[in-house]
């Protein structure tokens, strides 16, 4: 039995812990490719090599 | 707008054809920019990346259209909804996000493409190569979590849920 409420003090239900775990992982990886591009490092359709 | 059941199975055998369609063709495409890119025989790498441009063109991207279309149709036309659940939405975003990146990396695939029918797939296209080997791996671990959504449709709605459905 889960003990988390199903409303929040606003109430609005509780983001579901996967929808965090999900958006975190998410974005850190997001992160990670939008900045290698920044930086010329990684892979973007611009990079033609030509 | 709820759909009959009558609409909504052939909807759903559609949307599951275009996503099982998308991920195989993406899986083709895959093989093809890694015989690609090892380069054993010139012949085979240059056949294959003017073949990845057909299964681009005619396949992955009309399939990841159809996966979009029906999933939106379906989504509204049941209790689901686009933004109630939160793997209703995750997964539309993943797809749209793929899809943009998809139509980003036609480009490159034509250019490829162009370059191996005049038979000049030169190292200076060595980065381009790699891409399109990380693009479409990157694509199928997404797609695969997308289908996963799909199955497992686990709990949780959004903020913005009306409260007549929660």
């Amino acid at each position: 039995m889960s003990s988390e409420p199903s409303t929040a003090p606003n109430g609005r239900p509780p983001t579901p812990g996967w929808v965090k775990a999900f958006l975190a992982v998410g974005g850190v990886l997001l992160a990670v490719l939008i900045a290698l591009h920044l930086l010329g490092l990684g892979f973007g359709p611009h990079m033609h090599g030509r | 707008m709820r759909l009959p059941l009558a609409t909504r199975r052939p909807l759903l055998l559609i949307h599951l054809l275009g996503g099982v369609g998308w991920f195989g063709a993406v899986a083709a495409y895959l093989v093809l920019a890694v015989v690609g890119l090892r380069d054993v025989d010139p012949g085979l790498s240059r056949a294959s990346y003017q073949a990845m441009a057909l299964i681009a063109w005619f396949v992955v991207t009309p399939l990841s259209l159809v996966g979009l279309a029906s999933g939106i149709v379906q989504a509204l036309g049941t209790p689901w909804g686009l933004g109630r659940h939160w793997w209703v939405l995750i997964k539309l975003v993943m797809t749209v996000l793929s899809i943009a990146i998809l139509l980003l990396h036609l480009g490159p695939t034509n250019i490829l493409a162009q370059a191996a029918s005049l038979g000049d797939v030169t190292p200076a296209l060595a980065r381009l190569r790699v891409q399109l080997v990380v693009a479409p791996s990157a694509a199928l671990l997404v797609l695969a979590t997308t289908a996963a959504l799909g199955v497992i449709k686990p709990k949780g709605l959004t903020p913005w849920t009306p409260l007549q459905v929660r």
